[in-house]
């Protein structure tokens, strides 16, 4: 599984890095993505759902999430 | 569209205030607007209101539920779509003439000057200080004039027009990066400016609670709707200014502040500093 962890990045950043790690994953290909912003996380969300792909949110803390994106 | 108001029709009010020279200059303007966000997105829709029919909008996000408190071209109707692409659907439903390029990406260090080469007026309407930096080095280097805006808790905010022949972005801001090139360990220290300027608001009445979850990560920039739309009202007031230059109509330059405190009396002060320079932390 490929791991991205964008912790202490700021928006737009941790959208910029997720979005060309899911466009280099394979089809069938799963992207475990890690991010302590909840700004970046709300965008993270916004992005996988307008490429119409499936995610499993987790939240490890209170400022910590780990999302799992399906290609 | 056989009923499309002329250009005269919808600009006729702006006649008195403005003469018809510089409505055909603001027609003829070139207006890039980098995030269409809470400042950006109304800053767009008075270009358009004021009579600009160029503008290139350049964001790479979507709207998400949050943006709904404040953004002007935000509804429960586009949540999840490319605020570029909103942002071109809404304003050509103000003007059906006005030219929009819209870029669906963000701005980055490998393609600014490339986005912004072919413009006039340039608003940074982004929210990662790194950003900032990135577009008014551009905006210098290409000799184009700039408008810096700031949105802070509780109630502030500022806005400010760089150009080549005043103080510099990053000197007017006392930046630790000025004159260096922009590493990733300078981009952080940019980027940290706006924790402290999150510490600070709290003495301005911001909420303490709300600073500590700011710097956990727990929470967003806190922004009220008046506020960030104040400020975006006043950098379009600027770029009207920067486009028609009337002499008696001098834009607010670097080092001058427009500095917005809805909580004072005045609201919205023009101030100079002493040394030419501001603490951005304090902003």
């Amino acid at each position: 599984m490929k791991k991205l962890d964008v912790c202490g990045e700021q928006c737009p950043y941790p959208v910029i890095k997720t979005k060309k790690e899911i466009e280099k994953l394979p089809e069938g290909g799963t992207l475990e993505i890690f991010t302590d912003y909840i700004c970046s996380m709300e965008s993270i969300l916004a992005y996988i759902k307008s490429k119409e792909l499936n995610a499993e949110v987790e939240k490890i803390d209170s400022s910590k999430w780990k999302v799992l994106v399906f290609k | 569209m056989n009923n499309l108001p002329s250009y005269e029709a919808i600009f006729d009010r702006n006649y008195g205030v403005l003469t018809l020279e510089e409505q055909e200059k603001l027609r003829k303007a070139r207006v890039t607007v980098v995030g269409v966000g809470g400042v950006g997105g109304i800053t767009a829709i008075q270009c358009v209101r004021m009579g600009i029919e160029n503008l290139h909008i350049i964001d790479g996000d979507l709207f998400v539920p949050s943006n709904l408190n404040r953004q002007m071209l935000s509804f429960v109707g586009n949540l999840g779509r490319s605020k570029a692409e909103e942002a071109e659907r809404i304003l050509k439903d103000i003007n059906p003439r006005v030219k929009i390029k819209i870029t669906t990406d963000f701005i980055t260090k490998e393609n600014a000057e490339d986005l912004l080469s072919q413009t006039d007026v340039i608003l940074d309407g982004t929210d990662n200080l790194a950003f900032r930096v990135i577009v008014h080095r551009a905006a210098y280097k290409l000799g184009i004039p700039s408008v810096w805006i700031a949105v802070t808790p509780p109630f502030r905010g500022g806005v400010m027009c760089l150009s080549p022949t005043s103080v510099p972005y990053e000197k007017a801001l006392k930046h630790l990066s000025l004159g260096k090139e922009l590493t990733d360990e300078l981009e952080k220290q940019v980027i940290a400016i706006k924790d402290e300027r999150a510490k600070f608001s709290v003495s301005k009445g911001a909420l303490a609670d709300w600073a500590d979850k700011y710097l956990r990560g727990e929470k967003a920039w806190a922004v009220i709707s008046p506020v960030a739309n104040i400020v975006g009202l006043l950098a379009s007031f600027e770029i009207m200014k920067l486009v028609i230059r009337r002499p008696d109509l001098e834009p607010v330059y670097s080092p001058q502040l427009l500095h917005v405190d809805m909580a004072s009396n005045p609201m919205v002060s023009i101030q100079t500093s002493s040394d030419g320079s501001w603490d951005y932390t304090k902003l």
